[in-house]
């Protein structure tokens, strides 16, 4: 699902990149201020876990790729600011490492997976935990939104660099669209997986889980 | 325990992941929507680099051997990283 090179143009990826080194900075921060040795391993295992996980992919037969993206899964086991450094770390590994999604495109994939998905669906689960929905279907909601929330804003982010390249195979008519279906479908599989993660470990280890997961 | 439950598990994913991520998309000839709108498209900014394991695949072998050995290194420099810097936080933190 990673936004390659080739497809942003000069003003969206200095934007993009400005956006996502700020969003990652402050991730930081807020994260160093009370960071103990179990957090970090977790924020390590949850990383490697994500990365790993992004690898398997379910191919629909003549058309496209389904894998899991893993926001939803960042946001209830880390919270917002470990979630969002978690992607980032899967991102900046499959990017400068094995060229899996573009060097241009870094900063836009880190809004999209980081700040967008692992944002809402965090926001998503505060909700859904306050209004007393149980932890299963909570996380199902939870997984289903961050991908749909990671398609869309790269559908955004993809259709706004098409409409000022005035491209008319990609622009914000069509991929936004198109992201939000597919993404639509994916949603469903991403929901599956991080309700089958987030429930056992609810039952098994609560620690594990963000303090907004468990409570 | 748990952590160490999470780790195995990844390696046996990551042991596997050739079957999913490459022979199969291969076979069914599956490509994803915006990997598809890429190879489409008149390229904009393209940054190329030489990496020895660019998407997953190392020279000289097979692509799934070389899809499962990226895997590893790819979970391996995560994994070694969050050391790295566990190393350098909590030695600084221990020393006072």
């Amino acid at each position: 699902m990673h936004i390659p090179d080739g497809l942003l143009d000069p003003g969206t990826v200095v934007v993009t990149y400005v956006a996502a080194v700020a969003a990652i900075a402050l991730s930081i921060a807020r994260v160093r201020r009370s960071v103990s040795e179990f957090e970090l391993s977790k924020l390590a295992t949850v990383s490697g876990s994500i990365f790993i996980a992004q690898l398997i992919k379910w191919p629909i037969p003549g058309g496209s790729t389904l894998h899991f993206v893993g926001g939803g899964l960042a946001a209830a086991t880390l919270g917002p600011w470990g979630g969002l450094i978690a992607m980032a770390t899967v991102l900046a590994i499959q990017t400068f490492v094995f060229h899996d999604g573009g060097v241009t495109a870094f900063g836009a994939n880190v809004i999209a997976a980081g700040a967008s998905g692992v944002w809402l669906s965090y926001l998503a689960l505060l909700a859904l935990r306050r209004i007393g929905l149980a932890v299963p279907i909570s996380a199902f909601s939870v997984g289903y939104i961050s991908t749909v929330a990671t398609g869309f804003a790269a559908g955004l982010i993809i259709g706004v660099a098409g409409d000022v390249l005035g491209s008319s195979v990609y622009n914000l008519r069509i991929t936004p669209h198109v992201m939000l279906l597919t993404h639509g479908l994916l949603g469903l599989l991403e929901g599956v997986i991080t309700m089958g993660i987030v429930a056992y470990l609810y039952r098994k280890q609560p620690t594990l889980l963000y303090e907004g997961a468990r409570a | 325990m748990m952590l160490r439950r999470a780790v195995i598990v990844s390696i046996a994913l990551a042991i596997v992941s050739p079957i999913f991520g490459l022979l199969l998309p291969e076979a069914l000839q599956s490509e994803e929507y915006i990997e598809a709108l890429a190879d489409r498209v008149e390229p904009v900014m393209v940054i190329d680099y030489p990496t020895p394991l660019k998407e997953y695949s190392i020279h000289g072998l097979p692509g799934p051997v070389g899809y499962a050995i990226s895997a590893l290194v790819g979970y391996g420099a995560i994994v070694g990283l969050y050391y790295t810097i566990h190393r350098i936080a909590f030695r600084r933190r221990g020393g006072g």
